[in-house]
């Protein structure tokens, strides 16, 4: 039945080109003696950065499925993985700086990663149960051992550990759910999925055991996007693992989960929309709340990041919620967006160092602005952004997936929405707060990380912050082509 | 060119307040008198093609308002009324900049000093030169905020900020009626322009508002809502009782402010309202008795008072008083010839003043001057000059402006103005002798200062007794030389259409010849009681406030009509303003609103804080339970429970 297509393999070269790339670098890594992270993560941006270029050039246009539509590739796939890449590659900037000269520094980081990254472009291509499980579980166990690299620090270890112990949950929910569909449809294929759904060929009580499967599925989704409910993990995490590590999580798997969850919604479980829709309003409605109240009292910058990025997916699932096109569009713009905001927020971090660390408490920062001037107007503007103020970009994510609400009259999403972007922007200012009206500290002057890449990747992302509205239509074009092809 | 005395003051005022810091105080004081100087000579010019030549014109600068029919623009309006005002401003101004740079030497903030007159001046000059109401309303708010400023400039001083909000508070209820008159006149006349609201003005001398069941003679209505906006900024009887509080502010403030120009907008107002006050007798009368009875109530005070700079206040309250009967009567002419006679004579009276408290190291009270004419012999016979001038000593301005004004009260043989004739020669008696009681008081008798202060007693520079030459020269001649035009022979030409009748004036020419003698002989009686009391003997003063003991009070209390506002309006305003603030606003709003918000964000934060336990199993938990409840809730919903 299964006659080995080489043209399937050319369609997904990017992911072999990664998979190899990855195994050569590995190889590259044993056998250099010493000091290997710098070589080996440069090798790793290349190949990333020649993977995305590939993408790049070679257009999806027609949606394709291969190996027996186990993939779908697809302008949304494409988009996402230049997105993942793109994410990648600037984490991995920012890391190679902050762990260098540490016990972290060695080639498995920059490996795992790769790893990572394939294990994402596998789920946001996945068009099969089972391709979704293996990508997921590729790109988590690596992430699992990247949270638990600083071996030598039982915060870590502990971080590690636990992201680990809800994940396999996650996943075992993950797999009940998928069993269960199969069982009442007969296939782990999306087409055929849906298909079999909206025939309305699955009897009465099973359509229970349908919704069943589709809640545990899209609970696993949840967790992978730490919305609320599945959300606890996260600022443990965050806190825990060491601060490149968190930047890279806060950037990257957000992108594969939330394209996998737009998937799932647009794809298998579309003609269920009716019973999807309210419980995706419910997660994105708890994650706002829970991102902008519980962030008020923290007082450690990674936990206050954490409940930020919860708070900011469920801004994003505003736009799922919508169920439009307009409002995929919005959440993709948005994802795009958050992305960069948050690669110059960790960028700021880590270039200020205390102790030769990452800055870790908001109180590290007072008087920053009389110390760092740069760095606290830096700071200051992202922070503007992610509270959402024109003219910066992150008013434009936050207006769109809001008006794709509005049209969709998800009236009271949106009117949450803003509400709680009133709170959010309390703890974001009040971090400019911190750095501009408070006194510094005595003597404890904050260090800076003398890594110029570091600065760059901070400099870009402020340019796009900053330089947005010259032309916000552009990216809203990029995302509407993307998503055009997922709603029929 | 036309509009350049208007918004001279204006740069002068940017430059000084936005620039102040980099052009340094002495560079403030150059650019504002510079500016005022040149707006003064603009004017005088003005005056002579405008007022002289009968060449009167409106220059429209830009459109402001047009929305529908609606129309107001930015304009200036040259007629001899606006011109009259443009030369008393700019002249009293310029002396009052000159006047202030050698007073306020001492100061921390000369320029922004200078930079709030020259504020003032605009205002009061786009004021008069207003051709609408809305553009007059903007002037009159202008200076109402100048004044503000300017009398709390020494804001560190606790009692000149109260006297600079009493002032802004006590004009707002004036400013109430003005915006009232003006929505009256829109209303009536569907425009705020002043040529067709007086054109129009006959044809609706007999339309009614109805309100809440009544009719009301519309222009009637209109002319008492536009007289209390002027009893405001004119501190007229009700409305007066921050004049005197607002000599709190430095002296050159009162002498242009407080005596000289803003004051006088209420007059100002009612001469430019003329068309519609003859149509309106009985807002006539109104006006006329109000006038007259501020004219007696503020002399009364004068005559108690110690406070040097009270006591002129309370003088010019007094003659505002006798400026608004004039208009009253009908003799717009007389009210604006002793408007400008008065601005010259009070303004050197407070500058006089101001360089006594200058030479008498800050002193104010009366009680603690005397016999100092010798050592500041130029000013002692400046302020001379000036009393003569108030208490109308023949052939001194003030003698020919008292004169005419009195004559037309006569004349008018009404009930009305025959009380306003009786009560302002009164008034005169005692204009005299409160005049002479502060000359004598001040200038004579035996030092009652220690002897640090009279060692420290000396002539103010030259720079300050410049202004008042200038004044003293308007005081002497002002009243001669234009009495002619004002309200002589030449009355119709000089006016030309900007003051609708002059019947009162030419009625004044034919009075019996005891009427024009009065006021002389009894402002002479006045200064004689003056000498009496304070000069020729001692004792008599303290004798009789003894012995008329409760009207004596009631004087020196000013009728306690602070009081009677304090606890008629204050005290009920402040438990009202402290219950709605305490219970309503710091309460209910705050409360629920942002403080119990805060509050609540809060303590929910700390709620979800704690449900992060740091146990995984906990974690767990949280997951599978969510997962059921959403399955439960679908459950529900499915089987339509929900």
């Amino acid at each position: 039945m299964t006659v080995f297509n080489f043209n399937d393999v050319v369609a997904i070269a990017p992911e072999v080109m990664l998979a190899v790339g990855s195994m050569l670098l590995m190889m590259v890594g044993v056998t250099a003696r010493g000091g290997a992270l710098k070589p080996v993560a440069l090798l790793t941006v290349f190949l990333w950065v020649v993977t995305a270029g590939y993408i790049c050039t070679h257009g999806a246009g027609e949606t394709m499925r291969v190996f027996e539509d186990m993939l779908v590739l697809d302008d949304f796939a494409q988009l996402m993985k230049i997105f993942i890449a793109g994410g990648a590659v600037a984490a991995l900037l920012l890391a190679v700086a902050d762990i260098d000269k540490t016990v972290m520094a060695r080639f498995e980081y920059p490996v795992l990663m790769s790893f990572a990254v394939l294990g994402m472009f596998l789920m946001v291509s996945a068009n099969d149960l089972l391709a979704l499980y293996v990508g997921l579980e590729l790109s988590a166990l690596s992430l699992y051992v990247l949270a638990a690299f600083d071996r030598n620090s039982t915060r870590a270890s502990e971080a590690g550990l636990k992201y680990f112990v809800l994940g396999a949950i996650s996943s075992g929910m993950l797999l009940f759910g998928a069993s269960l569909i199969y069982g009442y449809t007969g296939s782990t294929q999306f087409d055929v999925i849906q298909a079999t759904l909206s025939a309305g060929a699955v009897p009465g009580p099973s359509s229970v055991v349908v919704l069943f499967g589709m809640i545990l599925i899209v609970s696993a989704m949840a967790f992978k996007i730490s919305a609320v409910p599945f959300h606890m993990w996260t600022p443990d995490v965050y806190e825990g693992a060491p601060t490149s590590v968190t930047a890279f999580f806060a950037i990257v798997p957000k992108i594969a989960a939330m394209a996998l969850i737009i998937r799932l919604v647009t794809g298998p479980f579309e003609p269920l929309a009716s019973d999807l829709q309210p419980v995706l309003a419910i997660i994105a409605v708890a994650s706002m709340l829970v991102g902008a109240f519980a962030a008020i009292v923290q007082t450690s910058i990674k936990r206050l990041l954490a409940y930020s990025s919860i708070g900011n997916m469920g801004y994003a699932l505003v736009g799922l919620v919508a169920g439009t096109h307009l409002g995929l569009s919005a959440l993709v713009m948005y994802l795009a967006i958050y992305m960069v905001m948050t690669v110059g927020t960790f960028g700021v971090i880590m270039l200020l160092r205390r102790d030769g660390m990452a800055v870790e408490k908001i109180s590290d920062l007072s008087g920053l602005s009389k110390s760092r001037p740069y760095y606290a107007y830096a700071l200051a503007i992202l922070m503007f952004s992610m509270s959402g103020i024109p003219p910066l970009a992150g008013f434009f994510g936050k207006y769109a997936v809001f008006q794709a609400a509005v049209a969709a009259n998800a009236y009271v999403l949106a009117v949450i929405g803003v509400l709680t972007s009133v709170v959010a922007a309390w703890y974001y200012i009040n971090i400019i707060r911190v750095m501009f009206f408070e006194e510094p500290k005595e003597g404890e002057a904050l260090g800076l990380s003398s890594c110029p890449v570091s600065r760059i990747v901070l400099g870009a992302s402020l340019l796009f912050v900053l330089l947005f509205i010259l032309a916000p239509q552009s990216l809203a074009v990029i995302s509407a082509n993307a998503t055009n092809g997922l709603l029929k | 060119m036309d509009a350049l005395p208007v918004f001279l003051p204006l740069i002068g005022f940017l430059i000084a307040f936005l620039f102040g810091k980099q052009i340094g105080d002495r560079g403030a004081q150059f650019v504002t008198c510079a500016g005022l100087i040149g707006a003064a000579a603009l004017s005088v010019s003005l005056f002579f093609d405008v007022a002289l030549g009968g060449n009167a014109r409106t220059i429209e600068i830009a459109p402001w308002i047009a929305s529908g029919t609606f129309e107001a623009n930015w304009a200036v309006r040259l007629d001899t009324l606006s011109v009259v005002m443009m030369c008393v401003i700019t002249i009293v101004s310029s002396c009052v900049h000159v006047y202030s740079v050698g007073y306020m030497s001492h100061d921390e903030h000369q320029a922004r000093f200078m930079s709030y007159l020259s504020l003032f001046t605009f205002a009061m000059m786009m004021l008069v030169t207003a051709d609408n109401l809305i553009q007059l309303f903007f002037g009159w708010e202008g200076v109402g905020l100048a004044s503000y400023l300017l009398i709390g400039f020494w804001n560190k001083k606790h009692s000149a900020n109260a006297a600079a909000i009493k002032a802004f508070l006590v004009n707002r209820v004036g400013d109430l009626g003005l915006a009232l008159g003006i929505f009256a006149c829109l209303v009536l006349f569907d425009s705020v322009q002043f040529d067709t609201i007086f054109m129009q003005a006959s044809s609706q001398s007999d339309a009614v508002f109805r309100f809440l069941g009544h009719e009301f003679h519309a222009l009637t209505l209109v002319c008492l809502l536009l007289f209390i906006g002027a009893c405001g900024k004119s501190a007229q009887l009700g409305l007066h009782t921050w004049l005197p509080d607002a000599m709190e502010g430095p002296t050159p403030v009162s002498a242009l402010i407080h005596a000289a120009t803003m004051v006088t907008a209420g007059v100002f107002l009612v001469c430019r309202f003329s068309p519609l006050y003859e149509l309106a007798p009985f807002a006539k009368d109104v006006v006329t008795i109000v006038g007259a009875l501020t004219a007696i109530f503020a002399a009364t005070i004068g005559m108690t008072q110690f406070d040097i700079k009270r006591v002129i206040a309370y003088s010019t309250m007094s003659q505002l008083g006798y400026m608004f009967f004039a208009a009253g009567v009908g003799a717009y002419g007389a009210a604006m010839f002793h408007l400008m006679t008065h601005a010259f004579f009070k303004a050197l009276l407070f500058l006089g003043a101001g360089s006594v408290i200058h030479a008498m190291s800050d002193e104010q009270d009366m009680r603690r001057m005397g016999g100092i004419a010798g050592h500041i012999k130029i000013t002692y016979v400046l302020m001379w000059i000036g009393s003569l001038a108030l208490a109308g000593v023949p052939f001194f301005a003030g003698y020919y402006s008292k004169d005419m004004i009195l004559e037309a009260a006569y004349g008018a043989h009404t009930q009305v103005g025959m009380l306003a004739f009786w009560i302002g020669i009164g008034a005169a008696l005692m204009t005299a002798f409160y005049s002479w009681r502060l000359l004598l008081l001040t200038f004579h008798g035996k030092p009652r200062a220690d002897h640090h202060t009279m060692e420290h007693v000396h002539e103010s520079p030259f720079i300050m007794l410049l202004p008042l030459f200038v004044l003293a020269v308007g005081a002497v001649l002002a009243g001669y030389v234009f009495y002619p035009y004002f309200v002589g022979e030449e009355v119709e030409a000089f006016w030309g259409a900007s003051i609708a009748s002059h019947e009162a004036i030419h009625a004044a020419h034919h009075v019996p010849s005891w009427v024009p003698l009065a006021p002389t002989i009894v402002g002479g009686i006045g200064i004689l009681l003056g000498f009496i009391c304070y000069q020729f003997t001692q004792g008599i003063p303290e004798t009789v406030s003894r012995i008329f003991k409760p009207v004596h009070a009631l004087f020196f209390r000013k009728w306690y009509v602070d009081e009677l506002y304090d606890a008629m309006f204050v005290k009920p305003a402040w438990v009202l303003g402290r219950r709605f603030f305490k219970g309503g606003d710091q309460m209910i709003i705050n409360g629920l609103g942002p403080d119990g918000l805060a509050k609540a964000s809060r303590a929910g934060s700390g709620v979800l804080s704690a449900l992060q336990t740091g146990y995984v199993y906990h974690y767990a938990l949280t997951m599978i339970v969510a997962i059921v409840a959403l399955m439960g809730w679908l459950l529900l919903k499915l089987k339509g429970l929900i």
